[in-house]
């Protein structure tokens, strides 16, 4: 008897649950909360992500003072480029660190060895491939990139931009910004200072000159 | 009598088998069809190269003794699954043929077009791959076509050839020019399509109900375009700008296979040149014992049993034909000692491939280990990333389409 009472108080809870109201904020067509992934999956457990930069935390359907739907929506754009914006700088400390790793082995091959010099030029995979790529991904692309200038982290000339007037590159757009960070991650002399110029001359193009 | 002397002359030929010099030629070499005018921005196709599948067969994982007879060393597969590709992708973009080509992780997606592999055999001698290309459309270019090559010595002769030109480039030459020809069979207005498609499926991922209807699923699994967003629509340029984001995580993926086949470029070459010479030496050693042994063994079973044809009171006759044998059985006993010797060659030369490999690994694990960790770390951040971006996505796309409240 006892045990039957028990079923149905059981039964009872499960229907109810089922009644249960969602909630507002969850469409159901909305991708679940572990999608089977854009570009990118969620990795095994190990190791860590890298802690992700602290974002403003962003509003479930607009917050605050915001009371119309325009509002609210500008506020959620904000969020965005907010979280944009920290993921750039994430990213840009990475890739200092992957290129500051290269330059010290690149130096360290370097005097290692009396003909290690050329090994960069000479090597498959060397960075003159990489430029190539860039350029054509990015010239592909700057037209789909034309909205986003404001949300921009900046590079810094940290590795190695020359001291001859270099722009801040505050105000790079997806080309410039790569040709910027190729300039910073070269380290052979000649080809920095050619990839610096080439910098210099696409900044002072696509400003009208 | 006739026997007898065949028994011998097998005897001299099993001995003398290892003194045949096997001559290899150089060869011939491939190149990659270079790019001859300059390919429109619109029709520049990207290429994702994934990490190859090791190739290391499920049921000998444990099995030691099976892999080091097939002569696969799993840490050194790993490692080749990142460095393989990397030499593809030093090949495709040398032809200047392609937009990006990136070497990346599985997990990415949404690119023009993705290249996948298998390694079906790779050491110092030989490398054999099965490759697969599909476009973001879903159209299959290369379907688990088998790729391989004996090494060309030429690149081993010294470390500066063996910079200049991998040992194994008609391979990689090869699978570019094919890509090369399962892109020019489509039309221009199809490469342009595939370039939406590849933006429109990633803006799908992520934005799925400001981008829905764009694409059409056939039952094939092909998707069409169906229609283009507009330009200005405020969805594509928020899309835009993580499709960038996308593209920079994919670039830093890319630098570190950069990284870590630099870092393995020297001791990978020097592994391969020098496990060549020891297989050379193993695979000579155990043919040349095969030949003698079986020679050998041959000769002495036909001077035991072969049957004398001397006449019983031909002494003379007799004489000749027990010297016969004898040589016959002395110099196939030889024979298979010798084969046996060979074997035991073949044994030490083995030995020597497993400690190259042994030591390749050990040195390999390290970067394995570190590039590994860095692109976990990488794409569960942008893993997060993604994933609250599309939860701020949805909320915008809910915001902007509210019903309009009532007057």
């Amino acid at each position: 008897m006892m045990r039957a009472r028990f079923f149905g108080v059981a039964a009872l809870t499960l229907t109810l649950a089922a009644c249960a109201t969602p909630p507002v904020d969850q469409p159901p067509s909305l991708p679940s909360p572990t999608p089977p992934s854009s570009s990118i999956p969620a990795p095994p457990s190990l190791p860590a992500p890298i802690p992700p930069a602290p974002s403003s935390p962003a509003p479930e359907s607009g917050s605050g003072e915001a009371t119309t739907a325009d509002e609210r929506r500008d506020v959620l754009d904000k969020s965005l480029d907010d979280s944009l914006g920290e993921f750039d700088k994430t990213l840009e400390e990475e890739q200092r660190r992957t290129a500051a790793e290269r330059d010290t082995r690149t130096a360290t091959d370097s005097s290692g060895a009396g003909e290690g010099g050329g090994r960069a030029a000479a090597e498959p995979g060397s960075r003159e491939g990489d430029l190539r790529s860039e350029r054509g991904m990015a010239a592909g692309r700057a037209d789909n990139n034309a909205g986003d200038r404001q949300d921009r982290g900046t590079v810094s000339g940290g590795s190695g931009a020359p001291n001859r007037g270099v722009e801040s590159g505050d105000d790079d757009d997806i080309v410039a910004r790569r040709l910027r960070r190729a300039a910073e991650q070269e380290t052979d002399p000649e080809l920095k200072e050619k990839l610096w110029k080439e910098y210099q001359d696409y900044k002072r193009n696509s400003k009208g000159g | 009598m006739k026997i007898l002397v065949i028994a011998v002359a097998l005897s001299f030929v099993a001995l003398l088998s290892g003194c045949v010099v096997k001559e290899t030629r150089p060869l011939a070499k491939l190149e990659a069809v270079q790019a001859k005018v300059q390919i429109p921005e619109a029709e520049l196709l990207d290429v994702a190269l994934r990490h190859l599948d090791a190739g290391v067969p499920a049921e000998l994982i444990d099995e030691e003794e099976a892999l080091d007879k097939k002569r696969i060393y799993p840490d050194v597969r790993v490692a080749e699954s990142r460095l393989l590709p990397m030499r593809l992708r030093t090949t495709l973009e040398a032809s200047g043929q392609w937009g990006a080509v990136r070497v990346v992780p599985e997990a990415v997606q949404f690119v023009d077009v993705v290249v996948t592999g298998r390694i079906i055999e790779s050491t110092g001698s030989r490398l054999e791959l099965a490759i697969t290309a599909i476009d973001a459309s879903g159209r299959v270019w290369i379907k688990d076509r088998l790729y391989a090559s004996d090494a060309d010595l030429g690149s081993y002769k010294t470390d500066a050839s063996l910079r200049a030109r991998d040992p194994f480039q008609n391979v990689y030459a090869q699978i570019a020019n094919d890509l090369v020809t399962a892109r020019d069979a489509l039309t221009s207005a199809e490469k342009r399509e595939l370039r939406h498609i590849a933006q429109l499926r990633f803006a799908q991922d992520l934005d799925p109900r400001s981008f829905e209807g764009y694409l059409q699923r056939s039952s094939d699994g092909r998707y069409r375009l169906t229609r283009l967003p507009a330009d200005n629509d405020p969805a594509v340029v928020r899309i835009a700008k993580i499709r960038e984001r996308d593209a920079t995580v994919i670039d830093t993926l890319d630098g570190y296979t950069q990284e870590f086949s630099d870092k393995l470029f020297d001791p990978y070459g020097s592994f391969r040149r020098t496990s060549r010479e020891a297989i050379e030496r193993e695979d000579k050693a155990r043919a040349q014992a095969m030949t003698r042994t079986a020679l050998g063994a041959a000769a002495v079973l036909g001077s035991i049993f072969a049957s004398s044809n001397c006449a019983s009171t031909d002494y003379n006759c007799r004489r000749i034909d027990s010297a016969v044998r004898t040589a016959g059985a002395v110099g196939g006993v030889a024979a298979v000692m010798s084969g046996i010797q060979k074997f035991s060659d073949a044994k030490v030369a083995a030995q020597e491939v497993k400690e190259l490999a042994s030591s390749f690994s050990s040195e390999a694990a390290v970067q394995t280990v570190e590039v590994e960790g860095r692109t976990l770390k990488l794409t569960g951040t942008a893993e997060e990333q993604y994933r609250e971006w599309r939860r701020l996505l949805a909320a915008i796309y809910r915001e902007e389409n509210l019903p309009a409240p009532n007057p």
